[in-house]
């Protein structure tokens, strides 16, 4: 359906006629499609308790049984589009929301997983190599392929290829980082200050548009809420700058001599 | 980029909050507590008693100690061994900046630009910060006080 669509929705007040539900496009910006479809990730599902929204927003959460547009969710609410989609798109930028054609990490994973019945020839052509062949005639022929260690790319060039910060499972990414930082910089008041200084190099506006007000060092699990992708992304950039080493870095770094910081570690 | 002319590190934003403490070991001859520190995104805290300076120079901002009453009246109390003039407080606040500034001037010398203490009283209004604040509370003989950095590389 094209997006010139009006489509008008009544409803049994006496005050209120008629709600155009889609005719009300002003205040739209130019790159809002009212047929792009969107999914809850699957972070909004482990996030939902520590979630600070709006009541639209939480509406808007709570409409997508598993998949809308901004034209469902704006006739399922009885709201006009131009008021739906200021919401799905702070939903967005806090992770909560993605277009149906964006997959997780782990999803991307799951398409990469290889069936128990393929080929050598296979395994070749989705780049994966085999290492440390013993030599044959030490064992029988049904023990080589057990004695085969299988290594992708990623493993044999492990700064490149998937980021390992943050760490896949890891709900407070924000928490993680910041702890990663003052571990790495001597877990002292220097290492706060450090903190402050890189998030100095990021627009206070994106925190306040995420609805931070402040950050707490003290661990404090109840009032700690995860930030998008893109923040954690300018945190990170940040990090670099201010520091001279990306988090990938000082992750491997600090993982290498086991002092992770205990909201780094998964479970 | 000079050594002269780089913005504070880590390290050397410390040199306030060191300065803060060394004050309260010497002059009221005992330790702060100091306590968990946080970054306000937005809201600066602000007691009863504020002393600020502003800051210019490779950095730009303020930073600021801002104390309860009770603060100031145990503060007095350590200093002079009488603490019942409140007209003092003001005054008070604005002698613990002034050594602290002293103390930072030593330090950094001409890479910062620090102003006389500015005094404010609760009510007042404090210069917008244009940035996040380091916030540290800071605790002496259990009444509070709070000790803030507001500043940003110049460049």
């Amino acid at each position: 359906m094209s997006n010139d669509v009006v489509e008008i929705v009544e409803i049994n007040n006496p005050e209120v006629h008629e709600i155009p539900v889609l005719k009300n496009l002003e205040g739209l910006s130019s790159g809002v499609d009212l047929d792009t479809v969107y999914r809850l990730t699957e972070f909004a599902h482990k996030v939902k308790e520590g979630l600070w929204l709006t009541k639209l927003e939480w509406d808007v959460y709570f409409s997508i049984d598993v998949e809308a547009s901004i034209k469902d969710l704006s006739l399922a609410l009885v709201l006009p589009a131009s008021s739906i989609a200021p919401a799905v798109q702070r939903l967005m930028a806090i992770n909560v929301l993605v277009p149906r054609e964006a997959i997780s990490y782990t999803e991307y994973r799951a398409t990469k997983s290889q069936p128990v019945h393929q080929s050598v020839v296979d395994l070749v052509t989705q780049e994966e190599f085999i290492v440390n062949i013993p030599m044959e005639s030490e064992f029988d022929s049904s023990d080589i392929s057990s004695a085969r260690e299988k290594k992708t790319i990623a493993d044999l060039t492990p700064n490149k290829g998937v980021p390992e910060f943050p760490p896949s499972g890891i709900i407070n990414n924000l928490r993680c980082l910041v702890e990663l930082v003052c571990r790495y910089k001597g877990d002292d008041r220097r290492g706060k200050l450090a903190v402050y200084r890189i998030f100095l190099r990021v627009p206070r506006e994106d925190f306040v548009s995420l609805g931070f007000g402040s950050f707490l060092f003290l661990n404090n699990k109840e009032k700690d809420t995860p930030v998008s992708g893109e923040l954690l992304s300018r945190l990170m950039e940040a990090t670099e700058m201010e520091l001279g080493k990306h988090p990938n870095a000082i992750y491997n770094e600090l993982k290498s001599i086991g002092r992770l910081p205990e909201s780094c570690l998964t479970h | 980029m000079s050594e002269a002319q780089a913005s504070l590190s880590d390290e050397e934003l410390d040199v306030f909050v060191e300065a803060a403490l060394e004050f309260f070991r010497i002059s009221c001859r005992e330790e702060v507590s100091v306590e968990e520190p946080s970054i306000a995104i937005v809201d600066l805290p602000i007691l009863d008693y504020t002393g600020l300076i502003e800051v210019a120079g490779v950095e730009r901002g303020f930073a600021y100690l801002t104390a309860s009453q009770s603060a100031m009246q145990r503060m007095m109390l350590a200093m002079t061994g009488e603490s019942s003039n409140e007209d003092l407080y003001s005054d008070l606040i604005g002698e613990v900046v002034s050594i602290i500034v002293s103390n930072t001037r030593r330090h950094f010398g001409a890479r910062l630009k620090v102003s006389v203490p500015k005094v404010y009283k609760k009510g007042q209004h404090l210069p917008e910060a244009e940035t996040m604040g380091f916030i540290l509370p800071l605790t002496f003989q259990r009444q509070e006080l709070i000790l803030v950095l507001a500043l940003y590389p110049a460049n």
